[in-house]
């Protein structure tokens, strides 16, 4: 395979360092050159936040429209075929997040986002809003922010960083490898729109990759007057990265977005031919790789009425994967083998598909899950291998769902994850209410109808905080003394 | 309890195994000791093994709860049982790590055996199978006369000398040690081992490593007692005649003078036996290995004349009882007869009936009493037809690569974000 070039997307001076990593040649922008661009902090952040709200929602909407025209045209069928490679996606997939961009650069969405997110107007982004009693109040970028974003999907990036430039600030984003090329030909539209409002949005951002090793990192990291640092993923970097970040003299505010996962909690009423299509939907989209994605789910009921929704999920899953084929390899096709076999010579009841291009896995348990058993044996078979895999804990009652999930972060067959942020739902109204108070104290972030438990409504907030507040501060005037 | 015994000790407990009352056991034992598998034809052994394979179902059944739930939930009758059970009933060996293997064991195994363990060089933890008196005196009979087969002879009692290139401590944790130490103890063949395993104490942590035991080298090199069998890893004997290969004039007649080698004589019926596997050095292929190491090693056949070292290499697992066993030059690695091998479909598990394609080793052992021998280790192989008792022959082609996943990581704080309509 030719190496494919990174190159930075960046207006002004560029000065790179050229480094291979892997099938990848990646040039870096140097030290100098991202100080340079962050010198530049006070006169384009005070630019961009003096610029009317709405021009920056257009500009960042006409983006949207110009890749909708690059897809219907063909123009980026080359990037597809290169996302298809690095991620490990199917095409089909890939052809779905493709087209799942213009709605993420939606200007109305992004709007009514900042409007949940801030607690005044929104017309505080461009000037003093009075809230009342002569008192006003401004809402200013709190960058330069730089953001290190995760690599599952090619979506999430564009969330915090296109907020990031419409809320005002100067945004240095560093995407994974695997998605480079998707969010380095979203961000290079801006650059052909030959607007003075794009023109503005351009030269607030800086792309490029930097790798582990780069002097970038510890430069931007530890001695960049930086507002904010934004950071998406889990260990080992995690805990690097915050190493260097509690050295910087500048204090930026720290955010890590740390790796979730979903649930899935279905009871015998509502065990329906829908709620099966549902938990297999999600299963399907993504292989289970979002934050969003169930990975794990609980049947409340008897063991007969779980093996009969269990059989459900298994036609819905053999219908709903054929459309979005997987990738599977040598050596993950023996480890998902031997994953199955182990949990069925462990008392689980395992349904299976061999089909390589949907091969769906649905276990059935009950009481303690011996899939922490073989991840001990196969420690390969962890979350991140599991695709299309799911277990269904039948249990008695809601009380040991909420402790499922309580479990979940601890379990070895979870390591590396934080917690549970989703949990989808198909159970009774009744028991819903009694389950809300329930999941929010067991810590969840999301709780959802199971059937789209991965969409994501404009007014949410982002584990359990909305970005615009993240990347914003407020500065507060009065005009009359309190005591006068 | 487990005791270190002698040969004639595991035959003598084997001896009163109360197993051997059970008509299913009875016939095994008998079969183990009958010479004259190896001269049926592939047709009759395959019949064999499959009216064993249904008494052998029928024998765990009855033994062991586990199994008879396990059949039960498979739809398994062991009265109709046929080879095409074997695909859905074999375990990954990976299950046999740690205490894994005590589930499979009958409710009435018989103490007094013996715990091999796997090397655990996979970072995991070790492969642990326990071996009851009855099984390990099947092991000596079954992979004696396997291996005399492949040979081509019969070992004599009390001739020859034998070099192990390892530490005799290990005979109680490796079964590939231990299957050469009781078939030659059973022959009563002098077995040297080649290596001490030297343990020692720093900084409170126990280690241990193995130091070349000179003299045993030494004895074996001067050795005049034929033949000679020399039983190391490859890189035993790759890295001995690569130091031969790398030797000055000087330092070769220096070490002539008080080894007598090179060459080493191996004498008439000497004989080249590897196993183990690479052991962690990156070795060049089999066929480089034998093409170098011959140009230090001689034999002799039958009638003494002069003959290419011959290699033998055994494919042998903690997990089976019996291993398979290749003559370099002569044949691709063979299975004991009443051990049936089949080749698993590596994308379906399905079993694949055609030769010559890759697929996943499987292995059933219906001789085996203390647990279901059924399994598949791991290996890619590919069979090839053969003119043997088995009618197939079996060549390793690799272990199997197991990624360690994508490089993605999974924070997406959300979801298919957004905001997410299609409807914009």
């Amino acid at each position: 395979m030719t190496a494919m070039a990174l190159s930075p997307l960046l207006r002004g001076y560029i000065e790179t360092t050229e480094k291979k990593i892997g099938s990848n040649v990646v040039q870096e922008l140097t030290v100098p050159c991202i100080s340079n661009f962050l010198s530049q902090k006070a006169e384009i952040q005070h630019s961009l936040s003096s610029m009317p709200l709405e021009k920056r929602l257009k500009t960042v909407s006409d983006v949207g429209k110009v890749w909708d025209e690059m897809l219907a045209d063909g123009r980026l069928n080359d990037l597809r075929e290169s996302l298809y490679r690095s991620t490990g996606y199917s095409l089909q997939m890939i052809d779905l997040e493709l087209s799942l961009v213009r709605s993420a650069l939606n200007g109305d969405h992004i709007r009514r986002n900042i409007e949940t997110a801030l607690p005044c107007n929104i017309k505080c982004l461009e000037s003093f809003v009075d809230f009342g009693d002569g008192e006003e109040t401004r809402c200013l970028p709190a960058g330069p922010v730089f953001i290190i974003s995760s690599g599952n999907s090619l979506i999430p990036p564009l969330i915090p960083t296109t907020i990031s430039l419409v809320t005002g600030n100067l945004t240095l984003l560093r995407p994974s490898l695997s998605n480079y090329a998707g969010v380095y030909a979203i961000y290079k539209i801006i650059d052909g729109l030959g607007t003075e409002e794009a023109d503005l949005l351009a030269r607030a951002l800086a792309i490029s990759y930097f790798s582990h090793d780069s002097p970038a990192f510890p430069y931007l990291l530890s001695e960049a007057p930086l507002g904010v640092i934004n950071f998406w993923g889990g260990e080992p970097a995690r805990t690097e990265i915050s190493k260097y970040v509690h050295k910087n003299p500048f204090h930026p505010r720290f955010y890590i977005n740390g790796p979730l996962t979903g649930f899935a909690i279905i009871d015998e009423g509502s065990a329906s031919e829908s709620a099966a299509m549902a938990l297999a939907k999600n299963i399907v989209l993504y292989d289970q790789q979002l934050c969003s994605s169930p990975t794990q789910a609980a049947f409340v009921g008897s063991m007969e009425g779980a093996s009969e929704f269990a059989k459900k999920v298994c036609a819905s899953l053999s219908s709903v994967g054929q459309s979005i084929p997987m990738k599977t390899t040598e050596g993950s096709a023996y480890v998902l083998e031997s994953a199955r076999r182990f949990l069925r010579f462990k008392g689980s009841t395992v349904f299976q598909s061999n089909d390589p291009s949907n091969a769906w896995t649905v276990v059935l348990s009950k009481g303690k899950s011996p899939l922490d058993d073989v991840i001990s044996a196969l420690p390969e078979f962890n979350i991140y291998n599991r695709r299309r895999f799911i277990e269904i804990s039948v249990i008695s009652n809601y009380e040991d769902a909420v402790d499922l999930i309580k479990a979940l972060p601890s379990r070895r067959a979870y390591r590396g994850i934080d917690k549970v942020q989703s949990v989808g739902l198909a159970v009774g109204e009744t028991a819903r209410k009694s389950l809300l108070e329930c999941l929010a104290a067991a810590g969840v972030f999301r709780i959802l109808p199971l059937e789209d438990m991965f969409m994501r409504s404009a007014a949410e907030p982002y584990d359990g905080i909305g970005i615009p507040s993240m990347f914003t501060y407020f500065v507060y005037a009065r005009e009359k003394p309190i005591l006068g | 309890m487990v005791f270190k015994m002698n040969s004639s000790e595991i035959f003598e407990l084997a001896s009163k195994s109360k197993l051997l009352k059970d008509p299913y056991v009875e016939r095994v034992w008998n079969l183990i000791n009958d010479k004259t598998l190896f001269e049926k034809s592939p047709d009759y052994l395959l019949s064999l093994r499959k009216s064993l394979l249904k008494e052998c179902f029928s024998f765990f059944k009855d033994h062991s709860e586990y199994y008879s739930s396990l059949f039960e939930k498979l739809n398994i009758n062991p009265g109709n049982a046929g080879f095409e059970d074997l695909a859905k009933l074999a375990i990954p060996s990976d299950m046999l790590r740690g205490d894994g293997h005590k589930q499979f064991l009958i409710k009435d195994v018989e103490e007094g055996g013996e715990y091999f363990t796997s090397s655990g060089t996979t970072g995991k933890d070790p492969v642990k199978i326990y071996r009851s008196p009855l099984d390990l005196a099947i092991m000596i009979k079954a992979n004696t006369n396997l291996f005399e087969y492949i040979y081509g002879g019969i070992l004599e009692e009390k001739k020859g000398v034998a070099l192990f290139m390892a530490a005799p401590e290990l005979r109680y944790k490796l079964s590939f040690v231990a299957f050469v130490h009781l078939t030659l103890d059973c022959k009563n063949i002098e077995l040297l081992y080649g290596m001490d395993l030297v343990e020692g104490k720093k900084e409170g942590s126990q280690w241990q490593k193995l130091e070349p035991n000179k003299e045993n080298l030494l004895k074996f090199l001067k050795s005049k007692a034929e033949p000679k069998l020399f039983f190391t890893a490859p890189a035993g004997v790759y890295l001995l005649a690569e130091r031969f290969d790398k030797m000055n004039p000087i330092k070769k007649i220096a070490y002539k003078l008080i080894t007598g080698t090179p060459p080493i004589n191996l004498g008439r019926g000497g004989v080249i036996v590897t196993g183990g596997g690479s052991k962690g050095y990156t070795l060049p292929p089999y066929e480089k290995i034998v093409s170098l190491s011959r140009k230090y090693f001689v034999a002799k056949d039958k009638n003494g004349e002069d003959i290419p070292a011959p290699f033998m290499d055994v494919l042998g697992m903690t997990e089976t009882l019996t291993a398979f066993i290749d003559r370099f030059g002569t044949n691709e690695k063979l299975p004991h007869p009443l051990s049936h091998a089949f080749i698993l479909n590596p994308k379906t598990f399905e079993m694949m009936e055609e030769d010559s394609k890759e697929g996943v080793l499987g292995i059933f052992n219906p001789f085996v009493t203390s647990w279901l021998e059924l399994f598949y280790p791991g290996d890619l192989m590919t069979s090839q037809p053969s003119k043997s008792y088995y009618g197939k022959e079996f060549k390793y082609v690799r272990r199997f690569t197991v990624e360690e996943g994508w490089d993605l990581q999974r924070a997406c704080g959300g979801t298919l974000e957004e905001m997410m309509t299609k409807k914009s």
